[in-house]
């Protein structure tokens, strides 16, 4: 059995919207992979395929080698879904039992189970109560120990931190890198942070298309950029001003500050560009504060999805 | 094949879920509300009435059988005759109300995502119906003993003739209510709450007795498009009946539950 999640020309279509169109995949979930996109790009609805939940209007998916309706795959497969709720009125520990005795295991086999996945997320504390009780977070912590139970080849987290508070976002983050370590992890985020310091692959979808895929080192490369940070805000108008210079293919205002500037350029020109960069910016006496190769991955994802 | 350990634990939770669920019994209150209501006004005195020229004169207006409502108010327990006529008659509605939280709500809810990871539609289908099914005939058994005791508080037949005839009221029952729970169970693949299931079954339901009632002088087999049509077969104390009947209500059944699993089987969760 592989670890390979494949699908060829698989769309999905909710009436007139489109959710995903002829999306070729082939990834290695043997690493941790991210699934990125802005919002609506297809991600929940790749995961809901993926896991057989809602069914593919065209084209083919198999998971682990198998298609996504073979009951060979059932107990293989964790998720983390988006918007779930659990059953209100029993306890957080009878339903995460039930789960674990859907995947063969014996009354005594399951609590001990249950026992092990709460204590791996550091939420043992919340077994004995009702999820109508729980804070979100302390939810989420939850329903990644439902995730886990039966210890399943893959796990697709979809928006493992989206809504929680920093404490319990930085929380998450560490029990995923420690899961990554024992598990094949398929993470669709918003938080490019979150993907980059758990993940080695990407994938990038848009509008329901494959944008990219691939390792994050390789994407970070394809978009060579100067992050550019300056004392004050000049006189001068830098996008015109830089835009104009050669090899410079594109310049832009961070979050619309006028002191900081991502100045993306052709490849194999990187020292002329910085070298013309401080000289155009000591002709117009300019004080710069920072000037910095690469960029973040958050910028080469937005510059991908901008096309 | 299903996965049996797996279908067993699905009923097991979803059964025991449904007890433990304020708005899952919430049916339960009217229901035995409506028996505590027939019962308590139940006395020696009623059944005297029943078994009286007048009682019998109605009882065969509305069953349209003299010799019917004699085997059943004369010749059989009139308390258990009773019981058996009026719970076929609000089988349906009874079924509307226990059986709507099927697939519906847990869907719209996405609860279902953690159970079809582990697994299949078809088990999960399939034990949405036998939990449902379990927790109606919990109910029709519990009102059938309550029955047995009236009836042997009130008449003077003998215990084992009582139970014996309530063990085939109860069996006629528990067969008559299985086409409404897979009735129950075709429009919760369909529906997003249960309260939108009972409303689509109670349409659905009245839609196609106006529709029998309509054409059923040309088409006289119309009838059988609800099992209602079985009824009288419930009715008379005969093997053959009863057995034609068992057979029919498991047809009904099986098609019910066939056209919703073709429903659920391609809906998204």
């Amino acid at each position: 059995m592989t670890n390979r999640i494949q699908c060829q020309g698989l769309g999905k279509r909710f009436g007139s919207v489109t959710a995903l169109q002829a999306l070729d995949l082939d990834i290695d979930l043997s690493e941790p992979t991210g699934l990125v996109g802005a919002n609506g790009a297809g991600k929940s609805t790749l995961f809901a395929i993926l896991c057989g939940f809602i069914r593919p209007s065209a084209g083919s998916v198999q998971v682990m080698g198998m298609d996504v309706r073979q009951p060979g795959l059932k107990g293989k497969l964790g998720i983390l879904p988006q918007d779930t709720s659990m059953y209100k009125g029993i306890s957080v520990h009878a339903q995460l039992c039930h789960y674990a005795r859907l995947q063969g295991f014996n009354r005594h086999q399951a609590r001990q189970e249950v026992g092990a996945t709460m204590e791996r997320v550091n939420a043992l504390s919340l077994a004995r109560q009702y999820p109508e009780t729980l804070s979100f977070g302390q939810r989420k912590k939850v329903l990644l120990a439902q995730a886990l139970i039966g210890s399943p080849r893959l796990i697709l987290l979809d928006e493992p931190t989206s809504g929680l508070d920093p404490v319990v976002t930085r929380e998450v983050h560490q029990l995923l890198q420690e899961l990554a370590k024992d598990y094949c992890l398929f993470i669709s985020s918003h938080n490019i942070d979150e993907i980059e310091g758990i993940c080695r692959n990407i994938v990038v979808l848009n509008h329901g298309k494959l944008i990219r895929s691939g390792t994050i080192s390789d994407i970070k490369r394809m978009h060579q950029c100067f992050r550019l940070r300056l004392e004050s805000s000049p006189a001068v108008d830098i996008i015109e001003t830089l835009g104009a210079m050669p090899n410079v293919t594109a310049v832009e205002a961070e979050q619309g500050d006028t002191r900081r500037y991502m100045i993306f350029y052709r490849e194999g020109s990187s020292h002329e560009v910085q070298i013309a960069v401080l000289n155009e910016m000591q002709k117009f006496d300019v004080g710069v504060e920072e000037l910095s190769k690469g960029s973040a991955l958050a910028d080469e994802i937005s510059s991908l999805l901008r096309g | 094949m299903p996965n049996l350990p797996r279908i067993f634990e699905l009923v097991r939770f979803d059964f025991v879920y449904a007890f433990t669920s304020m708005r899952n019994t919430l049916f339960v209150i009217p229901y035995f509300l409506f028996w505590y209501l027939i019962f308590s006004n139940y006395s020696a005195t009623t059944l005297e009435w029943l078994q009286s020229t007048q009682g019998l004169f109605i009882a065969s207006w509305l069953l349209e059988d003299q010799e019917l409502a004699l085997q059943l108010l004369v010749d059989r327990s009139p308390t258990l005759s009773v019981f058996l006529l009026i719970s076929v008659g609000i089988m349906p509605l009874f079924i509307m109300f226990a059986a709507n939280n099927q697939l519906s709500s847990d869907r719209a809810r996405g609860a279902f995502r953690f159970v079809l990871t582990r697994a299949t539609r078809h088990e999960l289908y399939l034990s949405r119906f036998l939990s449902s099914l379990l927790v109606a005939a919990s109910c029709i058994v519990i009102a059938t003993a309550w029955a047995l005791v009236v009836a042997w508080l009130n008449e003077e037949a003998q215990v084992l003739r009582l139970v014996v005839f309530a063990a085939e009221t109860l069996l006629l029952l528990l067969f008559y209510c299985l086409p409404f729970v897979a009735f129950m169970t075709m429009t919760s693949a369909l529906a997003k709450s249960a309260m939108g299931n009972l409303f689509l079954a109670l349409m659905l339901y009245t839609f196609l007795v106006f529709v029998i009632l309509w054409l059923h002088k040309d088409i006289s087999t119309i009838a059988y498009v609800l099992p209602s049509a079985i009824r009288p077969f419930l009715f008379e104390i005969n093997t053959t009946h009863t057995m034609t009947a068992i057979a029919a209500l498991s047809l009904y059944a099986l098609s019910y539950y066939i056209l919703g699993w073709f429903i659920f089987r391609t809906r998204d969760v």
